[in-house]
Protein backbone atom coordinates (compact mmCIF):
# COMPACT_ATOMS: atom_id res chain seq x y z
CA UNK A 1 0.00 0.00 0.00
CA UNK A 2 2.97 2.43 0.83
CA UNK A 3 4.50 1.69 -2.56
CA UNK A 4 1.27 2.24 -4.42
CA UNK A 5 0.90 5.62 -2.86
CA UNK A 6 4.72 6.87 -3.09
CA UNK A 7 4.48 5.44 -6.84
CA UNK A 8 1.09 7.48 -6.81
CA UNK A 9 2.60 11.01 -5.94
CA UNK A 10 5.94 10.84 -8.00
CA UNK A 11 3.63 9.93 -11.15
CA UNK A 12 4.11 12.06 -14.08
CA UNK A 13 0.54 12.70 -13.87
CA UNK A 14 0.29 13.15 -10.33
CA UNK A 15 -0.78 16.75 -10.81
CA UNK A 16 -3.07 16.07 -13.80
CA UNK A 17 -6.82 16.82 -13.11
CA UNK A 18 -8.06 14.03 -11.22
CA UNK A 19 -11.84 13.64 -12.90
CA UNK A 20 -9.87 13.36 -16.53
CA UNK A 21 -7.98 10.32 -15.18
CA UNK A 22 -10.93 9.12 -13.18
CA UNK A 23 -12.82 8.96 -15.95
CA UNK A 24 -10.27 7.48 -18.38
CA UNK A 25 -10.09 4.61 -15.79
CA UNK A 26 -14.16 4.21 -15.42
CA UNK A 27 -15.44 4.34 -18.77
CA UNK A 28 -12.76 1.81 -19.70
CA UNK A 29 -13.23 -0.52 -16.98
CA UNK A 30 -17.11 -0.52 -17.63
CA UNK A 31 -16.19 -1.00 -21.49
CA UNK A 32 -14.07 -4.17 -20.14
CA UNK A 33 -16.74 -5.57 -18.17
CA UNK A 34 -19.86 -5.07 -20.41
CA UNK A 35 -17.71 -6.77 -23.50
CA UNK A 36 -16.70 -9.60 -21.91
CA UNK A 37 -14.37 -10.47 -24.74
CA UNK A 38 -11.02 -11.64 -24.76
CA UNK A 39 -9.91 -9.38 -26.87
CA UNK A 40 -11.41 -6.09 -25.33
CA UNK A 41 -9.50 -7.12 -22.01
CA UNK A 42 -6.63 -7.91 -23.65
CA UNK A 43 -6.61 -4.34 -25.31
CA UNK A 44 -7.67 -2.66 -21.69
CA UNK A 45 -5.08 -4.42 -20.28
CA UNK A 46 -2.02 -3.33 -22.83
CA UNK A 47 -3.34 0.31 -23.26
CA UNK A 48 -3.63 1.00 -19.37
CA UNK A 49 -0.89 -1.13 -18.46
CA UNK A 50 1.68 1.09 -21.52
CA UNK A 51 -0.11 4.14 -19.79
CA UNK A 52 0.48 3.31 -16.10
CA UNK A 53 4.85 2.25 -17.26
CA UNK A 54 5.38 5.22 -19.20
CA UNK A 55 3.53 8.01 -16.66
CA UNK A 56 4.03 6.47 -13.50
CA UNK A 57 7.84 5.18 -14.66
CA UNK A 58 7.34 1.60 -13.72
CA UNK A 59 9.60 -0.82 -14.68
CA UNK A 60 7.43 -3.38 -16.24
CA UNK A 61 8.81 -6.12 -13.63
CA UNK A 62 7.49 -4.25 -11.23
CA UNK A 63 4.44 -3.79 -12.59
CA UNK A 64 4.02 -7.72 -13.88
CA UNK A 65 4.86 -8.11 -10.01
CA UNK A 66 1.76 -5.76 -8.65
CA UNK A 67 -0.30 -7.50 -11.49
CA UNK A 68 0.75 -10.89 -9.68
CA UNK A 69 -1.09 -9.88 -6.43
CA UNK A 70 -4.33 -10.49 -7.76
CA UNK A 71 -3.82 -12.54 -9.90
CA UNK A 72 -3.49 -15.58 -7.42
CA UNK A 73 -7.16 -14.87 -6.30
CA UNK A 74 -7.91 -14.96 -10.05
CA UNK A 75 -6.31 -18.41 -10.79
CA UNK A 76 -7.99 -19.94 -7.69
CA UNK A 77 -11.58 -18.29 -8.92
CA UNK A 78 -11.50 -19.34 -12.67
CA UNK A 79 -10.64 -22.93 -11.41
CA UNK A 80 -13.91 -24.51 -11.28
CA UNK A 81 -14.64 -22.46 -14.79
CA UNK A 82 -11.60 -24.10 -16.08
CA UNK A 83 -12.23 -27.53 -15.20
CA UNK A 84 -15.26 -29.38 -14.94
CA UNK A 85 -16.87 -33.29 -14.80
CA UNK A 86 -17.82 -34.47 -18.46
CA UNK A 87 -19.62 -37.64 -19.11
CA UNK A 88 -17.31 -40.21 -20.90
CA UNK A 89 -16.16 -40.25 -24.55
CA UNK A 90 -17.13 -36.07 -25.00
CA UNK A 91 -13.85 -34.49 -26.74
CA UNK A 92 -12.00 -32.79 -24.64
CA UNK A 93 -8.90 -30.33 -24.97
CA UNK A 94 -7.53 -32.34 -21.62
CA UNK A 95 -8.67 -34.87 -19.00
CA UNK A 96 -8.48 -37.78 -16.92
CA UNK A 97 -10.99 -39.94 -16.57
CA UNK A 98 -12.69 -41.15 -13.45
CA UNK A 99 -14.40 -43.81 -13.32
CA UNK A 100 -17.50 -43.51 -15.88
CA UNK A 101 -16.82 -39.84 -16.51
CA UNK A 102 -13.46 -37.54 -17.28
CA UNK A 103 -12.03 -34.65 -15.48
CA UNK A 104 -10.91 -32.19 -17.69
CA UNK A 105 -10.82 -28.54 -19.80
CA UNK A 106 -12.96 -28.60 -22.66
CA UNK A 107 -12.65 -25.97 -25.51
CA UNK A 108 -15.66 -24.03 -24.35
CA UNK A 109 -15.04 -24.00 -20.68
CA UNK A 110 -11.32 -22.87 -21.45
CA UNK A 111 -12.80 -20.10 -23.95
CA UNK A 112 -14.95 -18.66 -20.96
CA UNK A 113 -12.21 -18.79 -18.43
CA UNK A 114 -9.81 -17.16 -20.84
CA UNK A 115 -12.56 -14.45 -20.98
CA UNK A 116 -13.24 -13.87 -17.51
CA UNK A 117 -9.27 -13.27 -17.09
CA UNK A 118 -9.03 -11.42 -19.48
CA UNK A 119 -12.02 -8.87 -18.39
CA UNK A 120 -10.44 -9.36 -14.80
CA UNK A 121 -7.21 -8.29 -15.78
CA UNK A 122 -8.26 -5.49 -17.91
CA UNK A 123 -10.51 -4.16 -15.23
CA UNK A 124 -7.31 -4.59 -12.67
CA UNK A 125 -5.63 -2.76 -15.42
CA UNK A 126 -7.97 0.27 -15.36
CA UNK A 127 -7.89 0.63 -11.25
CA UNK A 128 -4.09 0.28 -11.16
CA UNK A 129 -4.06 3.45 -13.98
CA UNK A 130 -5.75 5.68 -11.27
CA UNK A 131 -4.01 4.34 -8.50
CA UNK A 132 -0.36 3.95 -9.84
CA UNK A 133 -1.68 7.96 -11.14
CA UNK A 134 -3.52 9.79 -8.69
CA UNK A 135 -2.47 10.80 -5.48
CA UNK A 136 -5.12 10.14 -2.69
CA UNK A 137 -5.69 13.72 -1.91
CA UNK A 138 -6.53 14.45 -5.70
CA UNK A 139 -9.44 12.25 -5.35
CA UNK A 140 -10.80 13.73 -2.24
CA UNK A 141 -10.55 17.28 -3.94
CA UNK A 142 -12.90 15.20 -6.59
CA UNK A 143 -14.94 13.68 -3.54
CA UNK A 144 -15.86 17.61 -2.53
CA UNK A 145 -17.47 18.18 -5.44
CA UNK A 146 -19.10 15.35 -5.36
CA UNK A 147 -22.70 14.58 -4.27
CA UNK A 148 -20.74 12.83 -1.22
CA UNK A 149 -22.06 14.16 2.22
CA UNK A 150 -18.80 16.92 3.33
CA UNK A 151 -18.66 14.53 6.68
CA UNK A 152 -17.55 11.27 4.80
CA UNK A 153 -15.29 12.94 2.64
CA UNK A 154 -13.43 14.47 6.01
CA UNK A 155 -13.45 10.86 7.52
CA UNK A 156 -11.70 9.57 4.16
CA UNK A 157 -9.19 12.41 4.69
CA UNK A 158 -8.74 11.77 8.33
CA UNK A 159 -8.20 7.88 7.96
CA UNK A 160 -6.26 8.38 5.40
CA UNK A 161 -3.70 10.73 6.72
CA UNK A 162 -3.53 8.69 10.14
CA UNK A 163 -3.05 5.37 8.65
CA UNK A 164 0.26 6.20 8.29
CA UNK A 165 0.35 7.30 11.76
CA UNK A 166 -0.69 4.31 13.19
CA UNK A 167 1.71 2.06 10.51
CA UNK A 168 4.41 3.60 12.05
CA UNK A 169 3.61 3.77 16.01
CA UNK A 170 2.58 -0.46 14.99
CA UNK A 171 5.40 -0.85 13.50
CA UNK A 172 7.50 0.57 16.10
CA UNK A 173 5.91 -1.34 18.97
CA UNK A 174 6.57 -4.54 16.53
CA UNK A 175 10.30 -3.71 16.69
CA UNK A 176 10.19 -2.94 19.96
CA UNK A 177 8.14 -6.62 21.24
CA UNK A 178 10.66 -8.57 18.62
CA UNK A 179 14.12 -7.03 20.20
CA UNK A 180 12.43 -8.52 23.52
CA UNK A 181 11.68 -12.09 21.45
CA UNK A 182 8.06 -11.32 21.43
CA UNK A 183 6.95 -13.06 18.51
CA UNK A 184 8.61 -16.52 19.10
CA UNK A 185 6.45 -19.11 18.57
CA UNK A 186 2.53 -19.13 18.09
CA UNK A 187 1.78 -18.61 21.79
CA UNK A 188 3.70 -15.92 22.44
CA UNK A 189 3.24 -14.24 18.97
CA UNK A 190 -0.78 -14.26 19.52
CA UNK A 191 -0.53 -12.69 23.00
CA UNK A 192 2.30 -9.70 22.12
CA UNK A 193 -0.06 -9.11 19.11
CA UNK A 194 -3.02 -8.57 21.06
CA UNK A 195 -1.10 -5.92 23.50
CA UNK A 196 -0.18 -4.52 20.36
CA UNK A 197 -3.51 -4.13 19.30
CA UNK A 198 -4.68 -3.21 22.50
CA UNK A 199 -1.96 -0.62 23.27
CA UNK A 200 -2.75 1.06 19.65
CA UNK A 201 -6.36 1.09 20.09
CA UNK A 202 -5.22 3.16 23.66
CA UNK A 203 -2.96 5.47 21.99
CA UNK A 204 -5.31 6.10 19.17
CA UNK A 205 -7.71 7.38 21.31
CA UNK A 206 -5.78 9.62 23.05
CA UNK A 207 -4.47 10.91 19.99
CA UNK A 208 -8.37 11.71 19.12
CA UNK A 209 -8.15 14.41 21.98
CA UNK A 210 -4.74 15.68 21.22
CA UNK A 211 -5.94 16.31 17.32
CA UNK A 212 -9.17 17.92 18.27
CA UNK A 213 -7.59 20.30 20.29
CA UNK A 214 -5.21 21.33 17.77
CA UNK A 215 -7.86 22.03 15.12
CA UNK A 216 -10.14 23.76 17.70
CA UNK A 217 -6.60 25.82 18.14
CA UNK A 218 -6.68 26.63 14.56
CA UNK A 219 -10.57 27.92 14.20
CA UNK A 220 -12.22 24.41 13.75
CA UNK A 221 -15.62 24.82 13.38
CA UNK A 222 -16.92 21.59 11.91
CA UNK A 223 -15.37 21.43 8.41
CA UNK A 224 -11.89 20.24 7.14
CA UNK A 225 -12.08 22.38 3.83
CA UNK A 226 -8.99 23.98 2.93
CA UNK A 227 -7.20 25.19 -0.14
CA UNK A 228 -6.94 22.50 -2.42
CA UNK A 229 -3.96 21.71 -4.98
CA UNK A 230 -4.05 22.99 -8.19
CA UNK A 231 -4.19 20.51 -11.08
CA UNK A 232 -3.59 21.22 -14.86
CA UNK A 233 -6.59 20.08 -17.11
CA UNK A 234 -6.62 16.58 -18.45
CA UNK A 235 -8.47 17.30 -21.71
CA UNK A 236 -6.31 14.86 -24.34
CA UNK A 237 -7.35 12.07 -21.71
CA UNK A 238 -11.04 12.61 -22.78
CA UNK A 239 -10.09 12.11 -25.95
CA UNK A 240 -7.95 9.12 -25.10
CA UNK A 241 -10.71 7.94 -23.18
CA UNK A 242 -13.07 8.07 -26.17
CA UNK A 243 -10.69 6.77 -28.80
CA UNK A 244 -9.75 3.85 -26.62
CA UNK A 245 -13.46 3.05 -26.18
CA UNK A 246 -13.92 3.25 -29.34
CA UNK A 247 -11.55 0.88 -30.29
CA UNK A 248 -12.80 -1.42 -28.07
CA UNK A 249 -16.32 -1.72 -28.34
CA UNK A 250 -15.41 -2.19 -32.52
CA UNK A 251 -13.21 -5.00 -31.38
CA UNK A 252 -16.44 -6.09 -29.87
CA UNK A 253 -18.44 -5.94 -32.68
CA UNK A 254 -16.21 -7.18 -35.45
CA UNK A 255 -15.73 -10.21 -32.70
CA UNK A 256 -19.01 -11.08 -32.49
CA UNK A 257 -19.89 -10.60 -36.22
CA UNK A 258 -17.38 -13.17 -37.01
CA UNK A 259 -17.61 -15.25 -34.27
CA UNK B 1 3.38 45.95 28.55
CA UNK B 2 2.10 42.62 28.83
CA UNK B 3 0.34 41.04 25.74
CA UNK B 4 -0.67 38.33 28.02
CA UNK B 5 -1.68 38.02 32.15
CA UNK B 6 -3.34 35.44 34.08
CA UNK B 7 -4.30 36.55 37.27
CA UNK B 8 -5.51 33.35 39.69
CA UNK B 9 -5.81 30.65 36.89
CA UNK B 10 -7.09 27.66 38.10
CA UNK B 11 -8.13 24.13 36.21
CA UNK B 12 -8.51 20.89 36.71
CA UNK B 13 -9.27 18.16 34.09
CA UNK B 14 -12.78 16.58 34.96
CA UNK B 15 -12.56 17.88 38.67
CA UNK B 16 -9.63 16.17 39.54
CA UNK B 17 -7.15 18.19 41.16
CA UNK B 18 -5.80 21.11 40.40
CA UNK B 19 -3.72 21.10 37.00
CA UNK B 20 -3.08 24.51 37.57
CA UNK B 21 -2.87 26.47 40.80
CA UNK B 22 -3.86 30.33 40.68
CA UNK B 23 -1.18 30.75 38.14
CA UNK B 24 -0.06 34.27 37.92
CA UNK B 25 1.86 34.90 34.98
CA UNK B 26 2.80 38.34 32.89
CA UNK B 27 3.64 37.75 29.36
CA UNK B 28 5.65 41.22 27.94
CA UNK B 29 5.37 42.09 24.24
CA UNK B 30 8.04 41.03 22.00
CA UNK B 31 9.80 38.95 24.20
CA UNK B 32 10.40 34.93 24.44
CA UNK B 33 9.44 33.51 27.50
CA UNK B 34 10.23 29.60 28.58
CA UNK B 35 8.22 27.81 30.72
CA UNK B 36 10.43 24.90 32.55
CA UNK B 37 8.97 22.15 34.80
CA UNK B 38 9.19 18.22 34.66
CA UNK B 39 5.86 16.39 32.73
CA UNK B 40 2.60 17.27 34.04
CA UNK B 41 3.76 20.44 35.66
CA UNK B 42 1.04 22.05 33.57
CA UNK B 43 2.54 23.91 30.97
CA UNK B 44 0.53 22.47 28.00
CA UNK B 45 -2.46 22.87 30.14
CA UNK B 46 -1.57 26.53 30.69
CA UNK B 47 -0.89 27.15 26.92
CA UNK B 48 -4.34 25.41 26.06
CA UNK B 49 -5.95 27.85 28.27
CA UNK B 50 -4.06 31.07 26.31
CA UNK B 51 -5.79 29.93 23.48
CA UNK B 52 -9.30 29.35 25.12
CA UNK B 53 -9.00 25.58 24.12
CA UNK B 54 -9.46 25.01 27.54
CA UNK B 55 -11.87 27.44 29.48
CA UNK B 56 -10.35 28.35 33.24
CA UNK B 57 -12.29 27.17 36.14
CA UNK B 58 -11.70 30.29 38.15
CA UNK B 59 -8.78 33.95 37.70
CA UNK B 60 -8.96 35.27 34.27
CA UNK B 61 -6.83 35.26 31.20
CA UNK B 62 -6.20 38.91 29.82
CA UNK B 63 -5.11 40.04 26.42
CA UNK B 64 -3.93 43.16 25.96
CA UNK B 65 -5.39 44.46 29.44
CA UNK B 66 -8.81 42.91 28.61
CA UNK B 67 -10.13 39.82 29.90
CA UNK B 68 -11.17 37.19 27.34
CA UNK B 69 -14.30 37.06 26.49
CA UNK B 70 -15.24 32.91 26.38
CA UNK B 71 -18.33 33.25 24.23
CA UNK B 72 -17.95 32.14 20.50
CA UNK B 73 -16.82 35.25 18.90
CA UNK B 74 -14.40 36.23 21.39
CA UNK B 75 -12.55 32.78 21.32
CA UNK B 76 -12.54 32.54 17.85
CA UNK B 77 -11.41 36.24 18.41
CA UNK B 78 -8.62 34.76 20.37
CA UNK B 79 -7.52 31.61 18.86
CA UNK B 80 -6.44 34.34 15.62
CA UNK B 81 -4.44 36.14 17.65
CA UNK B 82 -2.65 32.89 19.86
CA UNK B 83 -1.27 30.04 17.91
CA UNK B 84 -0.19 26.92 19.01
CA UNK B 85 2.08 24.76 17.91
CA UNK B 86 1.53 21.48 19.35
CA UNK B 87 4.86 18.94 20.35
CA UNK B 88 3.76 16.31 18.17
CA UNK B 89 3.05 17.33 14.76
CA UNK B 90 1.30 14.29 13.48
CA UNK B 91 -1.48 15.97 16.14
CA UNK B 92 -1.58 19.11 14.21
CA UNK B 93 -1.06 17.37 10.62
CA UNK B 94 -4.52 16.66 9.50
CA UNK B 95 -4.49 16.27 6.28
CA UNK B 96 -1.92 14.63 3.59
CA UNK B 97 -1.51 17.54 1.62
CA UNK B 98 0.71 20.37 2.84
CA UNK B 99 -0.42 23.06 0.89
CA UNK B 100 -4.24 22.12 2.78
CA UNK B 101 -2.99 22.00 5.87
CA UNK B 102 -0.78 24.98 5.76
CA UNK B 103 -3.85 27.08 4.66
CA UNK B 104 -6.25 25.72 6.95
CA UNK B 105 -6.29 28.47 9.62
CA UNK B 106 -6.08 31.05 7.18
CA UNK B 107 -9.15 29.55 5.63
CA UNK B 108 -10.88 29.23 8.70
CA UNK B 109 -10.53 33.06 9.59
CA UNK B 110 -13.25 33.10 5.60
CA UNK B 111 -10.48 35.47 3.82
CA UNK B 112 -11.02 36.33 0.93
CA UNK B 113 -8.76 33.26 -1.29
CA UNK B 114 -6.52 35.83 -2.63
CA UNK B 115 -5.75 36.67 0.85
CA UNK B 116 -5.68 33.13 2.07
CA UNK B 117 -2.74 32.19 -1.24
CA UNK B 118 -0.93 35.58 -0.21
CA UNK B 119 -0.54 34.62 2.96
CA UNK B 120 0.58 30.63 2.52
CA UNK B 121 3.37 31.31 0.10
CA UNK B 122 4.82 34.02 2.43
CA UNK B 123 4.08 31.39 5.28
CA UNK B 124 5.51 28.58 3.37
CA UNK B 125 8.39 30.99 1.96
CA UNK B 126 9.55 32.16 5.87
CA UNK B 127 9.36 28.97 7.04
CA UNK B 128 11.39 27.10 3.92
CA UNK B 129 8.67 24.19 2.83
CA UNK B 130 8.33 25.35 -0.98
CA UNK B 131 10.55 22.14 -1.62
CA UNK B 132 7.77 19.36 0.07
CA UNK B 133 5.07 21.83 -0.54
CA UNK B 134 3.21 19.16 -2.82
CA UNK B 135 4.93 15.82 -1.14
CA UNK B 136 2.14 13.71 0.95
CA UNK B 137 2.39 15.07 4.62
CA UNK B 138 3.27 11.20 5.57
CA UNK B 139 6.18 11.51 3.60
CA UNK B 140 8.07 14.32 5.46
CA UNK B 141 10.72 13.69 8.39
CA UNK B 142 10.24 15.15 11.24
CA UNK B 143 11.69 18.71 11.44
CA UNK B 144 10.11 18.59 8.02
CA UNK B 145 6.65 18.10 9.90
CA UNK B 146 7.39 20.85 12.47
CA UNK B 147 7.90 23.47 9.42
CA UNK B 148 5.04 22.65 8.45
CA UNK B 149 3.15 22.88 11.48
CA UNK B 150 4.24 26.55 12.43
CA UNK B 151 3.57 27.21 8.30
CA UNK B 152 0.13 26.28 8.93
CA UNK B 153 0.14 28.53 12.64
CA UNK B 154 1.67 31.60 10.65
CA UNK B 155 -1.02 32.07 8.37
CA UNK B 156 -3.10 33.01 11.05
CA UNK B 157 -1.07 36.02 11.21
CA UNK B 158 -1.10 35.48 15.30
CA UNK B 159 0.14 38.10 17.46
CA UNK B 160 1.87 34.96 20.11
CA UNK B 161 3.01 31.76 18.99
CA UNK B 162 3.35 28.91 21.45
CA UNK B 163 5.96 26.68 20.53
CA UNK B 164 5.43 23.34 23.00
CA UNK B 165 8.90 21.53 23.00
CA UNK B 166 10.15 23.04 20.35
CA UNK B 167 13.66 21.26 20.01
CA UNK B 168 12.01 17.61 21.43
CA UNK B 169 12.86 14.71 18.83
CA UNK B 170 15.02 16.75 16.48
CA UNK B 171 18.88 16.54 15.73
CA UNK B 172 21.41 19.07 16.54
CA UNK B 173 20.92 20.67 13.37
CA UNK B 174 17.40 20.38 13.59
CA UNK B 175 17.42 22.37 16.73
CA UNK B 176 19.15 25.19 15.96
CA UNK B 177 17.44 25.53 12.46
CA UNK B 178 13.63 25.82 14.68
CA UNK B 179 15.34 28.24 17.15
CA UNK B 180 16.63 30.66 14.49
CA UNK B 181 13.48 30.49 12.46
CA UNK B 182 11.47 31.44 15.69
CA UNK B 183 14.33 34.15 16.20
CA UNK B 184 13.61 35.37 12.58
CA UNK B 185 9.97 35.31 12.67
CA UNK B 186 9.87 36.88 16.26
CA UNK B 187 11.79 39.93 14.23
CA UNK B 188 10.15 39.95 11.11
CA UNK B 189 6.79 39.33 11.92
CA UNK B 190 6.53 41.07 15.75
CA UNK B 191 5.30 37.88 17.09
CA UNK B 192 5.41 37.06 20.83
CA UNK B 193 7.02 33.26 21.65
CA UNK B 194 5.88 31.25 24.87
CA UNK B 195 8.22 27.89 24.78
CA UNK B 196 7.69 24.68 26.92
CA UNK B 197 10.88 23.11 26.53
CA UNK B 198 13.10 20.50 28.66
CA UNK B 199 16.33 21.66 26.76
CA UNK B 200 17.77 24.12 29.81
CA UNK B 201 20.69 25.40 27.56
CA UNK B 202 18.67 27.28 24.87
CA UNK B 203 17.12 29.30 27.68
CA UNK B 204 19.58 31.62 28.27
CA UNK B 205 20.60 31.67 24.86
CA UNK B 206 17.18 32.61 23.15
CA UNK B 207 15.19 33.68 26.20
CA UNK B 208 14.13 36.66 27.81
CA UNK B 209 12.01 35.65 30.54
CA UNK B 210 11.63 32.15 32.41
CA UNK B 211 9.06 30.65 34.65
CA UNK B 212 9.38 27.49 36.52
CA UNK B 213 6.07 25.41 36.98
CA UNK B 214 5.83 22.64 39.57
CA UNK B 215 2.41 20.90 39.91
CA UNK B 216 0.60 23.81 38.69
CA UNK B 217 1.67 26.58 40.59
CA UNK B 218 4.80 29.29 39.48
CA UNK B 219 7.81 28.21 41.84
CA UNK B 220 10.34 31.08 40.01
CA UNK B 221 9.85 33.87 37.44
CA UNK B 222 12.55 36.60 35.75
CA UNK B 223 15.02 36.84 33.52
CA UNK B 224 17.06 33.92 32.96
CA UNK B 225 20.04 35.14 35.00
CA UNK B 226 17.03 35.36 37.91
CA UNK B 227 15.95 32.18 37.30
CA UNK B 228 19.09 30.46 37.49
CA UNK B 229 20.57 32.37 40.58
CA UNK B 230 18.37 30.22 42.36
CA UNK B 231 19.83 26.90 41.86
CA UNK B 232 18.55 25.12 44.85
CA UNK B 233 15.35 25.66 43.98
CA UNK B 234 15.96 24.31 40.98
CA UNK B 235 17.18 20.95 41.93
CA UNK B 236 14.54 20.46 44.05
CA UNK B 237 12.05 20.60 41.25
CA UNK B 238 13.68 18.35 39.17
CA UNK B 239 15.56 20.63 36.74
CA UNK B 240 19.22 21.70 36.30
CA UNK B 241 21.34 24.43 35.77
CA UNK B 242 22.38 25.13 32.29
CA UNK B 243 25.51 23.36 31.57
CA UNK B 244 27.29 26.55 31.06
CA UNK B 245 26.21 27.67 34.37
CA UNK B 246 26.92 24.76 36.19
CA UNK B 247 30.91 24.55 35.20
CA UNK B 248 31.20 28.10 36.20
CA UNK B 249 30.02 27.32 39.40
CA UNK B 250 32.12 24.36 39.63
CA UNK B 251 34.76 26.57 39.00
CA UNK B 252 34.57 29.43 41.05
CA UNK B 253 33.21 27.42 43.95
CA UNK B 254 35.29 24.06 43.98
CA UNK B 255 38.26 25.37 42.47
CA UNK B 256 37.89 29.40 43.24
CA UNK B 257 38.74 30.75 39.84
CA UNK B 258 37.43 34.81 40.05
CA UNK B 259 34.78 33.71 37.38
CA UNK B 260 31.14 35.08 36.87
CA UNK B 261 29.24 32.21 38.40
CA UNK B 262 26.18 33.90 36.63
CA UNK B 263 27.54 33.40 32.82
CA UNK B 264 25.54 30.86 31.00
CA UNK B 265 26.15 30.57 28.06
CA UNK B 266 29.24 30.23 25.74
CA UNK B 267 29.92 33.60 24.92
CA UNK B 268 29.24 34.50 28.60
CA UNK B 269 31.70 32.10 30.11
CA UNK B 270 34.27 33.26 27.41
CA UNK B 271 34.06 36.80 28.32
CA UNK B 272 34.47 36.05 32.08
CA UNK B 273 37.50 33.97 31.35
CA UNK B 274 38.70 36.44 29.21
CA UNK B 275 38.75 38.60 31.83
CA UNK B 276 40.06 36.72 34.63
CA UNK B 277 43.07 36.24 33.04
CA UNK B 278 43.64 39.78 32.49
CA UNK B 279 42.95 40.52 35.82
CA UNK B 280 45.88 37.23 36.67
CA UNK B 281 48.37 39.01 34.28
CA UNK B 282 48.14 42.22 35.63
CA UNK B 283 48.32 41.31 39.61
CA UNK B 284 52.13 39.59 38.06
Amino acid sequence: MNQIDSIAYHSKLAWIDPKAKLCFSLVLLCVCIGCRSILVGALVLLVTAGATLFFARLSLRRYLHFLSIPLGFLLVGTLTIFISVYPAGEKLLAGIPIGGSQVGISAQSFLEGLRLCATALGAVGCMYFLSFNTPMTGLFALFRKSPLPEVVVSLMELIYRYIFVLWEEAATMKTAQNARLGYQGIRHSIASFGTLVGTLFFRAYQRCDRIYSALESRGYQGSLEALQEEYQPGKGWYGATFLTAAAALGIFFLERSVL
Amino acid sequence: MNLIETRGLCYSYQGEKLALDHLDTAIPEGSITAFLGGNGAGKSTYFLNLNGVLTPDEGTVLFRGEPVDYHKKGIAALRRKVGIVFQDPNDQLFSASVLKDVSYGAYNLKLPEDEVKRRVSLAVKQTGIEEYLHAPTHALSFGQKKRVAIAGVLVMDPEVIILDEPTAGLDPSGVSEILNLMQKIKEENRVTFLIATHDIDLVPLYCDYAYVLDHGRVILSGTPKEIFAQKEILRQHHLRLPRISHLMEILSQKDHLSVSPAASTISQARRTIHEMLKEEKSKR
